[in-house]
This record gives C-alpha cells, structure tokens and sequence, in this order.
C-alpha cells in the first residue's frame, strides 16, 4: 500500500506549488497598477439605464461628459471645451472639443449626445433616470410616449454643437450634464452588441480607461484609452473589485491586495483616525425624520416643534461614529445655501412648554406613535437614539418599527403612511435646487403631505436670479418655512464618507458628490508602492 | 462483488427523474405566487419612480399583466388601469368580484414565466436590468460548485478520519479531543469562524489571502470554513456509527479468524457505518454548494449563493426565480443520486 501511496504524494504536491505558482499577480510593476474596491456589484453598465451609486463610480472612469465635477463641485469643462445660455436661461449650447475620438479611434460627436440623450428619454429604453432630462422642452412627453422624438429639443447643430432647449429656466444644467446618464452613446455599438454593448469584447469608450476584462459579481479590469481627450493617465491598468462585504474590503486593504476603499467599515473608523491612510469628507446627503403633517398625532404645530426641539443632533455622530455633522437645516454642509443656525435649536425645557401648552404635560396622554424605518445597522441606532431622546426630554414613548426596505419604500408612499419615518436624500446634482424642489407640492418625491405655495414660489424663484445673494436668502427662507415654521421633517445630520487610500497615491481628490476621477492617479515617485 | 453497473437499473433512474417533474413544478408555482404576494416590488425605490417611467418598466417586465387568469381588480389607479387594458385586449369576464380571463389565460405572469421556462429561459433580472438570469447562473453556479464539492470533500476525509480513530481509540485523550472539536465546529457560527481564520493567517502570520478567488491558495480559508461545521456531523455519525459496528459478532468472527487491525477497522467496521453518511451526504452537498450565502460575501467570491438573500431583498423575481429552480433541481438530483448509492453500498437495497 505504501509503495502506491508515495509517489502520489509526491506529485499532489508537485501540482500544489505548481497551481501556487501560476496564481501570481500580473506582469505589470506595482506601480503601474491601481486597484479599488467597490461596495457591490453595478446594477447597470449602461449609462442610459444606470440608476445606482456603484454603476456611477464604475462609469466615470470609462466614460466622460460634457462637463465635469471639480473636487469643490465646480463644473469644468469635459468633451464640451464650453457653454452659453441665451438670456432666460432657457436654451444652452455646448460647444465639444475639436478632434474628440471614440476609443477605436472613430469621431466624437455632437450627434453621440444626441442618440444617448433620446435613447435615455425613449420610453422603449425603460431608464429609470429618465426624469433627469425632464427640464428639456418635450423631454416628459416623450417619455410617456404622447410625442415622437423629434419633438425633444435635444438637437446637435453640427457636429462640435449641441444646441438644448429647456421648458423652464434652468442655470444649474451644467450640473446635469456632468451626471452619468447624459454621457454619449456609441450608437453603431449599441445597435449592433444590443444589450451586450457594455462588455469589453464590444465597448467603446469616452473616458479614461477601457473595460478589458469583466468578471461580474466580482472584478473588472482596465485598460488606458489612447484617445482620452483629457490627458494622460497615470497608470497602465486600473483594477475594480466589487466587495459588497466591508469587512472584506478592510482585510483586502490591510493585507494589500487593494489600495483604495470607497465605502469603509464604520468600526473601524476610530482606530483609523488620524491615519495617513484615511480620509474623511462631508456627502451632500441629509437624513431626516419625516413628519405626516395630516396625521392626528401630528397636526398641532406646537408638538412638531416640541419634538425637533427635544432631539441633540450631536448624539447622532457620537453612536454612528462616521464622522458625520449634527445639523438642523435642510441643505447639506458643501452646497450652495448651507444655512446652520437657521433651523430649530435644541432647547428640551422649552419643549417641554410647548408639549404642555399642546394638552401632554410631561407627555401624558401622548399617542403611542410609530416611527418607521428601513433594515439597517445605521437605520436601526438612529432610531432608538430618537426614541430615547424623546422618552428623556419629552417623557413621550413612541413605538418604533423595522421594515425590510421595499416594504419601507412602498409604504412611506402608500395611502396610508406611518406619522413619522426616517428618510434621507442624496443628492443627484450639486445644486440646491435638487433638495429643495424634493418638497415643492407638485414634486414626484414629496412624501410627506406638505404644500406650501410660498414654499414653491421662493423656490422657483431662486433660480431665475444670477446674484449669489437673493438665490442665498431664497433658500433661506424656503428652509424656514419647510423647518422652522412648518416642520414637516426634522433634519438629524449631514452625512459623511469615510475612504481608505495609499497615502503615496498622487492626484486622487474626492468630492462631495462622492465621485472620484481615477484617469490621472498615480503612484508617487518619491516612495516606491512595494506594497 | 457484482459489478454495481448490474445493480442499477436506468429505468429506476428515469422514473425517479420523471417524478422530480412535478415536485419541480410545484416549486416553482409556489415559490412563483408567494414571490408575487410578498409585499413591496422590485421597482419601489428610495427614490420613487415617476408614474410614466413606472409604467414603462411594468411593460418591459410584464408586470402590467394579471399574475394568473383568475383575479380580483387592483385598488391601486394604475394597475386597474393595466388590467383593464389587458383585457381589452384578451377579454375576460367576472363572477362576482372575481374576473376570469381564459383568453389571456396564457399571456398572464405565471404561465408566460413558465412557457419560458419550458424553452430554458430564465428572463431578464430586474436589478441589474440587462443581464439574462442564465447567464448570471452560468457563471455563478460552478463557482459555488467547485466551493461546495472542495467543502464537501474535506468534511468527508476529516470526518471520518477522526470519527474513525475516535471510535477506534474510544474513551481515549484523542476520542475526547474529536469530541471536543466537533462541538466546536458544530456551534462556530460560520462568520465568526472565518473572521478568526482570516485574522490568524492572512493578518497575523501572512500565510493566506483573505478573500478574492484567484486560484487554489485563495481556496483554503473558504473551503476550511464551509468545511468545519460538517466535518463535525460527519465525525460524530462516523464515530457512533464504528463503535456500534465494533461490538456486532462479525467482527468478532473477522478477529478470530485473523483478519489485521487495519482491515477490521476500514473493510467491515467503517463500511458497515456508511450507510448514515450517505443519507446525509445528499441533502449535505446541495446545502453546501447552495448555501456558503456568508462564506461568499466574506470571501468575495463571485458564487450563487449571495442571490439566495439579495435577490429576494430586491425583489428580483426573475433572479430570485432562477435560484430557485436551479437550488431545487440539485436537491431533487442530489436524492436521485443517494438512492442510487445506496445500492451499491447496502446489498439488500434494489434501485
């Protein structure tokens, strides 16, 4: 028996270093080699039909628009070199940039952001964002499929022109064409790879680098496009990993097989302060708890001040530990309108006043209430922090109640919605009009039974006006009447992100918007990246 | 020994088979229904769709159609809407507050998702919007596969390893010590196991990866963890299992006419024990390919058995479908096979 056994033996092991052997890294140096990790998997690579914040990260690194966000969320020029308005801020031409090239080395038009914008608009395509485009003139028809194409006044005059027609004012449209959905659409691919486009073996790009190899629910791998209109990339491939496990995405870092984390595990936040290796930013996303103004529990004004007087917004950071920022106003700390000190402050001894004026001395006879929220660690500690807030400062016992998310989502919008909920918005451009117009009282997304036509006339408003200073004060009163007078939600805090990155990693900004351009990050010359 | 190709009969193969017809079908139309009945859709977002681009997504996913010919009206404005349209166009007639469309019998969710079935098409997943559900499952499933066979193999060669020499060496230091570590690995929960796996050798001593799959290195630490839990089971069913078998009389007989220590042990005292490992065996290794859920999300491991939770958190019915299906066939398969083995190892079963 032994004398079969040996040899054998001998070769399972000859196979073992010879498997080991051939799992090495890739032939390129260290340094030429960017890999990042990713919190999933992207739902859609199409950027007509991408909805979700992964698809967005993944897609600016391969494609590019016609303008761009800067790390302080200004809008620079990307294939557009430049952009005018007429005088009512109702039509805007962009202007491309002279020899802009596919990735096969085909040319660039103004006719690729025509095709991609319809086909985002076309209600056969079935985009979920389709509504970006809504501000266009026959945009919404269109998509309901009232009118024909032709009637959308999207229109490339020639081919470094894009002339667009909008149906109301708007000066923030920079913006919107620097959003994902908006980048152009290689229609020849598209029409020939079908659905299959977006795969390496047919794509063709816009942006920085080109999609070599996809190994979905897992890895993609890139490659620089020659034809990149924005420079020079600073490395030879760029590796995405898609972890939806946090703590996977630590140990992958700490061990390193990766040199950047988006999404970092909030434990482990602490020991990270004042690491080289982490950097902390502020997210234009607000949560809040929203209030149903035509709930019984609710009606009386006296007790929605009463609870938005009674919550320490700093007890939020101090349990969540993100590094996020206490806040009692609606725009977010890093947006045009960012107002603190606008809001309700926190005062429980005047709250208790006004529960006792409203008929609850010491929260007697307080209906038992229900705040809903969604599965989540993060959901669940900023609910029972508001309970007990309220059961300490008020002497009220709300009931507070989990829902899996699809349930949350459809009830908070159902007929028959729970008095209070928690909510947040992130925001999908940078411009105050994307939050305030959430609450406008013919707004899709307005959830929460408040209609406000002071409300709706100082936010249309807002945006008709060039001086920073009216726009400013605009806002500033829209936020009062939403926070201060109304309360028809009650802001917690400002979110943050929290990333992991190799200290010697050269030209990697953040913004924000949570976006980060990849095309020129490098590796520093000064130390060598061994790791 | 007879061939075991005698023993088989592809006829008790084929009938078997034919009877996972039905238990399939009954899967899929329960699994089918309750889906649709589970409140909340894969279209209710954060953020929530506009009504027109609603629409166009419940056309594109046929959700503007009756689940089955046999419905009451929607209260919801908009699909009464749908439903009115559809039988317009397929007419339908109402029996009381019931409607009953025999038209569009064919046309409704269950029974175009089943014709599409029939063709070997598992539709369009309505996360991750232009990905066929065959082609997620087919890159998928043989990861999850070789995870599961690996974990499979090592429970066995471990188990009955140490139940073996536990049963030999009974009431010994080493019996007490395979006791001890099946306890063990049987109440680990999964995560905590590979999270200590993963800080000792891939942290600490720098031996392994800690996640990704990039070839067999990168296969250890998955296939450890899925591996300990079972391997516990299997030791303790080994161990009882020889113990019982070293006190029966043919054993003894085997003892006085000379037969060494190693043959008892192996040929007659573990052979005799197989029969429990088989029985579990099937159940096991679907449970094992289908189930390393936590072992792939730790391990970044691009397998199935993530979609057994995320897809039915999205609502994805198509994805959450095509698991479904592919879970249930393995399982049916998996007690096709243990049956079939079964009479090879015990002779006085007919398959």
């Amino acid at each position: 028996m032994n004398k079969v056994m040996n040899p054998f033996r001998a070769h399972f092991f000859l196979y073992i270093i010879f498997f080991l052997g051939a799992c090495s890294d890739s032939a390129l140096p260290r340094d030429r080699v960017l890999r990042v990790a990713v919190p999933g998997q992207p739902a859609n690579l199409d950027p007509n039909k991408s909805t979700d914040a992964i698809s967005g990260m993944m897609l600016m690194q391969i494609h590019e628009g016609l303008t761009l966000h800067s790390h302080e969320l200004k809008v620079l020029p990307g294939l557009a070199k430049s952009w005018t308005f007429n005088e009512t801020y109702t039509e805007i031409t962009y202007h491309l940039r002279d020899n802009l090239k596919w990735s096969n080395g085909q040319p660039l038009t103004a006719h690729d952001f025509e095709y991609g914008w319809k086909r985002l608009l076309n209600p056969k395509t079935a985009a979920e964002y389709a509504y970006f485009l809504f501000d266009i003139q026959g945009a919404e028809d269109y998509n309901a499929g009232k009118t024909e194409a032709q009637s959308v006044g999207i229109k490339a005059v020639d081919d470094k022109t894009l002339r667009v027609k909008l149906r109301r004012p708007a000066p923030y449209f920079p913006h919107i064409s620097t959003f994902m959905v908006t980048y152009p659409i290689p229609k020849e691919v598209v029409e020939k790879a079908g659905d299959n486009w977006t795969e390496p073996e047919n794509i063709i790009v816009s942006g920085p680098f080109v999609p070599v190899e996809h190994l979905h629910e897992y890895r993609m791998a890139l490659k620089p496009n020659p034809y990149w209109a924005l420079g020079k990339q600073g490395v030879d491939r760029l590796e995405i990993y898609m972890t939806a496990e946090k703590t996977t995405a630590l140990n992958l870092y700490v061990s390193g097989h990766i040199d950047l984390v988006f999404d970092m595990l909030p434990m482990a936040i602490p020991s990270y302060r004042g690491d080289e290796n982490y950097f902390n930013g502020t997210k234009l996303e607000v949560r809040y708890v929203g209030v149903q103004l035509d709930d019984p529990a609710m009606k009386d004004n006296r007790v929605r001040r009463a609870l938005a007087m009674s919550l320490k917004r700093e007890e939020f950071p101090a349990v969540l530990k993100g590094g996020e920022i206490p806040s009692e106003v609606w725009l977010p700390k890093g947006m045009f309108g960012y107002a603190p000190g606008t809001g309700i402050p926190y005062n429980p001894e005047e709250a208790k006043k006004l529960l006792t004026e409203a008929g609850f001395p010491d929260g007697k006879g307080f209906p038992k209430i229900t705040l809903l929220f969604r599965a989540g660690d993060d959901w669940q500690l900023i609910a029972q922090n508001v309970q007990q807030q309220w059961k300490k400062n008020l002497g009220i016992e709300i009931e507070i109640q989990v829902r899996e998310q699809k349930v949350f989502f459809r009830e908070i919008s159902s007929d028959d919605p729970p008095p209070m909920h928690l909510a947040r918005w992130i925001a999908d451009f940078p411009d105050p009009e994307n939050f305030m117009g959430l609450f406008k009282s013919n707004s899709g997304n307005n959830s929460l039974a408040f209609a406000s036509p002071a409300y709706d006339k100082l936010v249309d408003d807002a945006v008709l006006t060039d001086d920073p200073k009216i726009r400013f004060k605009a806002y500033e009163d829209a936020q009062k009447i939403l926070v201060v007078d109304e309360i028809a939600m009650i802001p917690i805090y400002t979110g943050a992100q929290n990333i992991l990155r190799r200290p010697d990693l050269e030209n990697l900004r953040f913004n924000s918007m949570g976006d980060a351009r990849l095309g020129k990050v490098k590796w520093s010359t000064k130390t060598t990246g061994d790791k | 020994m007879t061939n075991i190709f005698d023993k088989i009969s592809l006829g008790y193969i084929g009938y078997r088979l034919l009877w996972g017809v039905p238990v399939l079908l009954a899967v899929v139309i329960t699994s089918f229904i309750v889906l649709r009945f589970t409140p909340g859709g894969p279209f209710d977002r954060e953020k929530p769709l506009p009504p027109n681009i609603l629409k166009n997504l419940r056309t594109q996913y046929r959700l503007d159609r009756p689940m089955l010919p046999v419905y009451t009206m929607p209260k919801d404005a908009r699909e009464k809407e749908e439903i009115l349209a559809f039988e317009e166009k397929h007419g339908a007639f109402a029996i009381g507050p019931v409607h009953v469309s025999l038209g569009g019998a064919l046309q409704t969710q269950l029974f175009s998702y089943l014709g599409q079935l029939l063709k070997g098409d598992l539709g369009v997943s309505m996360k991750f919007t232009q990905v066929s559900v065959n082609d997620i499952i087919k890159r998928t499933f043989p990861v999850s596969l070789l995870l599961g066979l690996l974990a499979f193999f090592l429970a066995f060669l471990i188990g009955i390893a140490l139940g073996t020499a536990a049963a030999y060496y009974q009431d010994s230091w080493l019996d007490r010590a395979v006791m001890l570590f099946s306890a063990f690995g049987f109440s680990m929960p999964n995560f905590v196991l590979a999270a200590g796996l993963i800080f000792l050798f891939s942290l600490k001593a720098q031996l392994l990866p800690p996640a990704l799959w990039e070839g067999p290195l990168y296969w250890v630490l998955p296939v450890v963890t899925l591996a300990l839990a079972p391997a516990s089971y299997i030791a303790r069913l080994t161990r009882s299992g020889v113990i019982e078998s070293l006190h029966e009389d043919f054993i003894r007989t085997a003892r006085a006419k000379g037969v060494n220590e190693r043959m008892i042990l192996l040929k007659h005292a573990l052979a005799n024990a197989l029969g429990p490992l088989v029985t579990i065996g099937g159940p096991m290794l679907a449970m094992l390919v289908t189930g390393s859920f936590i072992i792939e999300l730790v391990f970044a491991i691009p397998g199935m058995g993530r979609y057994f939770v995320t897809a039915v958190i999205d609502r994805d019915y198509p994805l959450v479908m095509g698991v479904t299906v592919v879970y249930a066939s393995f399982i049916v398969i998996a007690n096709i096979a243990v049956d079939v083995l079964y009479g090879i190892i015990d002779p006085r079963v007919e398959v």
